[in-house]
């Protein structure tokens, strides 16, 4: 029996589309640009791994800033070139009202209704606020934005955010930036399991292509990071790793993995084996016994 | 007469050209020198987005708090 196969995905056939809010995405595998150690490496890194979003922010700025930004005049470039899209953020914002306001000049800015939404509660964790990230959801959705919170994994939030009409939801595997991995997988395996329809996205605290893995392999619909590309020696090499372990993941979740067992199970058939007669045990059982 | 402004973060005091009123636009493009185009940026007056085809006829009082963004990279 294949216990964590998701009654979403259609054995039947290859198509195996991201599809979030009507529009197919064309890659599971997400990715920031922001920490790169110039704007060439993190060029190199979207083409190594060509990511279904590339998220991005806005800031206060001088004249001279807006003319001479070579990081994002490369990601407008790779943008321009690729099927990515822009998934513009409001990090920063520590209540509802002022991640609407920002995610409004973000949708002026960058021409896309796409938003992911940050409200942070907590500066020293960066958790998110539960209450007022509902409440920005409400209100964006409302507006028209195709809102993909990045939220806690508490079943509750999740199920509130997607009934506030946000196509997606985007729960953390650890805080940002900590590289810790699935620090609660009992907790996301119980939202895989009660919210089987709704697309997930594990969004920041990976550390490593394995964690990704993992996460995919628990039927999890994609994985958006940042840091741990951006600050890997080689970046580059670890986009590209990252993209092949989010799909050798997919791969796996789709093909359905054996349950766990306590006990060992022989994969070579016992019945058969010379050397052995009905009639008497076998005498390694005896010597247990201490005959 | 000039006008006081805070201009991302900043107060900052501004006289209009002639005995004009203060427009957004004048502000941005002959004040602080962003493109005309207006490329690249966006423009919050108190909070509130401004589109670029509302510039001209937005005028700045005093008082205003005003935020000028681009785009940067994020995560």
């Amino acid at each position: 029996m294949c216990w964590e196969q998701s009654p979403v995905v259609n054995q039947e056939t290859d198509q195996d589309a991201l599809i979030i809010d009507g529009d197919e995405i064309s890659s599971r595998f997400w990715l920031g640009s922001s920490l790169y150690p110039s704007p060439q490496i993190m060029s190199e890194a979207f083409q190594a791994s060509t990511p279904g979003f590339i998220t991005v922010s806005l800031r206060r700025q001088t004249a001279g800033d807006v003319k001479q930004n070579e990081y994002f005049q490369r990601v407008s470039a790779w943008l321009g070139e690729s099927v990515t899209r822009v998934l513009p953020n409001t990090s920063g914002c520590r209540t509802a009202k002022e991640a609407v306001q920002l995610a409004t000049l973000a949708r002026e800015l960058f021409g896309s209704r796409w938003i992911k939404l940050e409200v942070t509660g907590d500066e020293y964790t960066l958790h998110p606020d539960p209450f007022e990230l509902v409440i920005a959801a409400r209100e964006l959705t409302d507006q028209g934005f195709r809102v993909l919170p990045y939220c806690t994994d508490d079943l509750m939030l999740c199920e509130a955010l997607l009934a506030a009409g946000c196509p997606a939801v985007m729960p953390w595997a650890a805080p940002i930036g900590t590289g810790k991995g699935l620090i609660n997988p009992y907790q996301l395996r119980t939202l895989r399991a009660r919210l089987p329809e709704a697309v997930m996205i594990i969004d920041a605290g990976l550390g490593r292509p394995s964690q990704a893995l993992q996460a995919m392999e628990m039927g999890f619909d994609g994985v958006l990071l940042n840091t741990a590309v951006a600050r890997a020696c080689d970046p580059v090499a670890m986009a590209s790793a990252f993209s092949e372990a989010v799909n050798a993941g997919r791969k796996a979740y789709r093909a359905g993995p054996v349950p766990e067992r306590d006990m060992a199970s022989p994969t070579t058939p016992v019945a058969g084996l010379p050397f052995w007669q009905r009639y008497q045990e076998h005498e390694s059982v005896n010597k247990f016994r201490g005959k | 007469m000039s006008v006081e402004l805070i201009i991302n973060g900043e107060k900052r005091r501004f006289s209009p050209a002639g005995t004009k009123q203060l427009s957004l636009n004048e502000l941005l493009v002959c004040h602080l020198n962003y493109p005309a185009s207006g490329q690249g940026y966006v423009v919050a007056v108190d909070g509130s987005l401004v589109a670029i085809e509302n510039w001209s006829e937005t005028v700045l009082k005093g008082g205003e708090v005003i935020d000028v963004l681009g785009a940067i990279t994020g995560g």
